[in-house]
């Protein structure tokens, strides 16, 4: 079969994303036999245009459109690409008779309402190399069962059937289609603006060790797109296939490795970096990091490994926010978290929502003195508020605290951000001053330019405009009925918390009591 | 003042790094230095050419005018005897514009323009200009305007009225914009009948996520131009059109004729200015999506 694979992620911040779940897929089929050709989005300037040129060029049989953002989940400046993806399908149903399939965790995140609105023929939800080979051998022979392919959304007897994703590809046979990506992915370039600790991002590569995550923060996905399980890597594997990345493409001089969480579980975190120091690697690299499994035999092994930078996945300053995130540590691991690294040579970033669940104004702004008199991260990475996603824990927490109904469709950005505290102007202020008053801290691009408060209100609007262009596209379109609905398992089970030790405990414990006492 | 003739103009399409001022400069001199050498009597540089549309460092890469820069490009101008027009971002004490100055043949600064037009996501660091000034010059009356503005037929029909011949538009577009940009410029130098040099920046905007249209164009009034040529075709109206690489070319410019074609078939007396404008900013935007 003639495939053509639309890559329609158009985010470069904090770094451009190399489309690696699209290399899979193309691997995927390739190793199948079929011819693969692709198209990647983020080096068009009109996007609709190209994919109309490029249909038109050569005829395909089958159209696989990767989503991996459904948007940018950023409340301050919220960006939705459903639309982008909708006009897509509709090019390729103007200009071929192909097939067309949608995937990616844009689209796992979603796929009812996804499906609902864009009406492909088929979409895949969770990992797709099993289940693309499986669709491309049914539409080319006739043969196999559209019932057995995990994850695919397809109409059958005028209904809308979702096969529940399964979270099974065996990840010690995969390796991305590396030929697929654009060279001008590895041209150095000016970092970000969101990237405050260096001036320039150098050329990079990624890799996943493994697949699937076995926490429960309350509004993760994890277990729509890669499975709550996990299945790793051979340790060797994985060094062998950085070496042969960079080997194949000298231009690159670091990686990233792109596991949901590195460090979880630990021991096999620790077997890669010892494998790498084995292997004498010497490339630098960098990862996201669990607060939850972090000790310093690690953090003296990540940095043998030669890892210069790892994202901490904190989510938030505070104990009240902590809990409701269920991220199973408290403030204390934070800062002792945040002091093991401070004394390494690893840049560590903190990414924190502000506003979530549990955080009044008085927790926030408490939470940014603490962070200012404790805390010495490279970098901190702050988004407001929290986007809400369905069947998470968040969700159900977003009805109970009347941000949303029930019946919200969660496909179109949707956030949680505190009621008091976004109805706060003194706090938001608090908070904005605190951001630009500290060069290493992140929460929007345009924060010199607007107070928060006039921000919301904007987004608020914004949002809103976004979800009566949704109703506008789906006045026209007849509601899919579901064949058969695949309920999940619910997200609600705890991790036991981890306490610090106690000298970490007592400073939280006092920095708490002295901000109350002058609040 | 001498009455003006042919000028040759010359447009550099530049490519503006981010973060790299001194790079963008070496570059600019050297292509200024090559027009001159070409005769040039105009030259031109794109908006920002300096820093790139690095508005969000604005407070950190912007320049005050006059200051080391423009000191700069005034010593290039006097060496070759030439008009330099180019954009960059000004700083005035706690305020930022976006700017194109005018340099003359002596060296000194003529005057400048600081952009009236600003997006809204613009205006949260840059603050607006008030004027469309245009300056007389030997080579021309000379008007003004950055990328932004070919949106704005308000622009160009000011410097209409106060007597431009040759409008100097220093853009830095994303990509995104360059078809509709190429849909603007022949009207905006139709309703403006003049020369119209739109001298476009290429390069990247990694903060942002796009690159730079490039694709400069020099046009005049095609109805001046089928009055002038035997052989105008549709089209001829683009004296000059470059693609997306950095370089330099030149035209010539008839100011002498242009001026004569305007004074026959001026629009000026058929403007109706009472009837422009009445509505009010508010009740306009009011009606807006209703
Ligand atoms: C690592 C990661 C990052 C790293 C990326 C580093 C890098 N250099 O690439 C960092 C921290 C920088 C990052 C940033 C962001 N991320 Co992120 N990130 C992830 C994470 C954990 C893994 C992504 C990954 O590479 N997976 C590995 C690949 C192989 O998996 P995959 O892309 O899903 O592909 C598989 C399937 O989706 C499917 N598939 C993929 N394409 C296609 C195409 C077809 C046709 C088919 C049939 C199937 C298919 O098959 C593939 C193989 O099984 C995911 C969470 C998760 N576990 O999914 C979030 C995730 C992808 N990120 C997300 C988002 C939104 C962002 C940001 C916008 C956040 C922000 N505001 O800054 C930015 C955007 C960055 C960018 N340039 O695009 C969301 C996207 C979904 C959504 N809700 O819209 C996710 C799912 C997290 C979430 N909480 O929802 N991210
Ligand atoms: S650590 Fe939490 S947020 Fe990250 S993948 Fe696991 S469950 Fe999701």
């Amino acid at each position: 079969m003639r495939v053509l694979l639309i890559s329609t992620n158009k985010i470069r911040v904090p770094r451009p994303a190399l489309p690696i779940g699209m290399a899979y897929i193309s691997a995927a089929l390739k190793a199948a036999g079929h011819e693969v050709h692709v198209l990647d989005l983020l080096w068009e300037s009109r996007e609709l245009k190209a994919v109309c040129e490029k249909l038109k060029q050569t005829p395909y049989d089958l159209v696989g459109v990767a989503v991996r953002n459904l948007d940018n989940l950023t409340f301050i400046d919220p960006i939705f690409f459903g639309p982008m993806t909708h006009k897509i399908v509709q090019a390729v149903r103007k200009y071929t008779s192909a097939k067309v399939v949608i995937g990616g965790s844009g689209f796992s995140v979603e796929p009812r309402s996804f499906f609902e609105y864009s009406r492909p023929d088929y979409g895949i939800a969770g990992e797709g190399e099993d289940a693309i080979v499986q669709l491309a051998s049914y539409l080319e022979t006739g043969l196999g069962n559209l019932g057995q392919i995990a994850g695919l959304c397809y109409m059958r007897d005028g209904k809308l059937a979702l096969n529940p994703p399964s979270g099974t590809v065996d990840v010690t046979r995969l390796e991305p289609d590396r030929s697929i990506y654009d060279p001008r992915y590895f041209e150095e370039t000016v970092a970000a603006a969101s990237d405050l600790t260096r001036d320039y991002q150098p050329a990079i590569e990624t890799l996943q060790t493994k697949r699937g995550c076995k926490m429960y923060c309350s509004y993760c996905i994890i277990k729509k797109t890669e499975g709550r399980g996990n299945r790793f890597k051979e340790p060797r594997q994985v060094v062998d296939e950085i070496k042969r990345a960079m080997r194949d493409n000298p231009q690159v001089r670091e990686f990233e490795i792109v596991d949901a969480t590195f460090n979880y579980p630990l021991d096999y975190a620790m077997e890669v970096c010892t494998e790498m120091i084995r292997a004498e690697l010497k490339v630098p690299w960098y990862c996201q990091l669990t607060p939850n499994a972090i000790t310093p035999e690690f953090v003296d092994l990540l940095e043998r490994a030669g890892c210069i930078r790892v994202d901490l996945g904190t989510d938030a300053f505070t104990d009240e926010a902590l809990e409701q995130l269920m991220k199973g540590f408290d403030m204390a691991r934070v800062l002792e978290i945040d002091q093991l690294f401070t004394k390494s040579k690893l840049e560590h970033t903190h990414c924190v929502f502000l506003g979530g669940p549990g955080e009044s104004p008085k927790a926030l702004r408490e939470s940014i003195d603490f962070t200012e008199k404790y805390l010495r991260p490279a970098q901190i990475y702050a988004n407001l508020g929290i986007r809400i996603l369905s069947k998470t824990k968040l969700q159900r927490q977003a009805i109970k605290a009347g941000i949303i109904s029930e019946n919200h469709n969660m496909f179109i950005p949707t956030f949680y951000v505190e009621p008091d505290t976004l109805a706060d102007p003194e706090t938001l202020d608090y908070v904005r001053n605190a951001y630009l008053r500290h060069k290493n801290w992140y929460l929007w691009w345009g924060i010199k330019g607007q107070r928060l408060v006039d921000r919301s209100v904007e987004v608020v609007k914004r949002v809103r405009d976004m979800h009566e262009e949704y109703n506008y596209v789906m006045k026209s379109l007849p509601r899919l009925e579901v064949w058969g609905e695949a309920d999940e398992p619910s997200s609600e089970t705890k991790l036991p918390v981890l306490k610090a030790s106690g000298d970490f405990s007592r400073t939280v414990a006092q920095a708490r009591s002295a901000a109350g006492n002058c609040t | 003042m001498e009455s003006v003739g042919t000028v040759k103009a010359a447009v550099i399409q530049l490519e503006c790094k981010l973060s790299r001022s001194a790079g963008n400069m070496k570059r600019a001199e050297r292509y200024i230095l090559q027009a001159i050498e070409e005769g040039a009597q105009l030259v031109c540089l794109p908006e920002a050419f300096l820093t790139s549309g690095n508005i969000l460092e604005v407070s950190e890469v912007a320049v005050t005018i006059p200051g080391e820069c423009t000191a700069r490009l005034g010593e290039l101008a006097r060496q070759g005897g030439v008009h330099l027009v180019a954009g960059l971002l000004e700083k005035d004490g706690e305020t930022h514009y976006s700017t194109s100055v005018l340099i003359g043949p002596t060296g000194e600064l003529l005057g400048k323009y600081r952009r009236v037009h600003c997006f809204e996501l613009e205006k949260q660091y840059l603050a607006t200009g008030d004027t469309f000034e245009v300056f007389e010059t030997p080579v021309g009356r000379i008007g003004m305007l950055q990328g932004y503005d070919v949106n704005f037929p308000e622009a160009t029909r000011e410097l209409y009225r106060r007597g431009a011949d040759i409008i100097v538009c220093s853009a830095l577009i994303p990509e995104q914009y360059a078809y509709v940009t190429r849909q603007l410029l022949p009207a905006r130098v139709i309703e403006s009948q003049s020369y119209l040099l739109f001298v476009s920046g290429l390069g990247s905007n990694t903060f942002a996520g796009f690159s730079y249209m490039g694709g400069s164009e020099v046009l005049a009034d095609p109805l001046f131009l089928e009055q002038e040529k035997f052989d105008f075709v549709d089209g001829d109206e683009h004296l000059l059109v470059m693609e997306r690489d950095e370089g330099l070319r030149t035209v010539e410019l008839d100011v002498r004729r242009l001026r004569k074609y305007r004074k026959e078939r001026s629009l000026l007396g058929d403007l109706e200015p009472r009837t422009y404008w009445r509505e009010t900013r508010a009740a306009a935007v009011a009606r807006l999506g209703s």
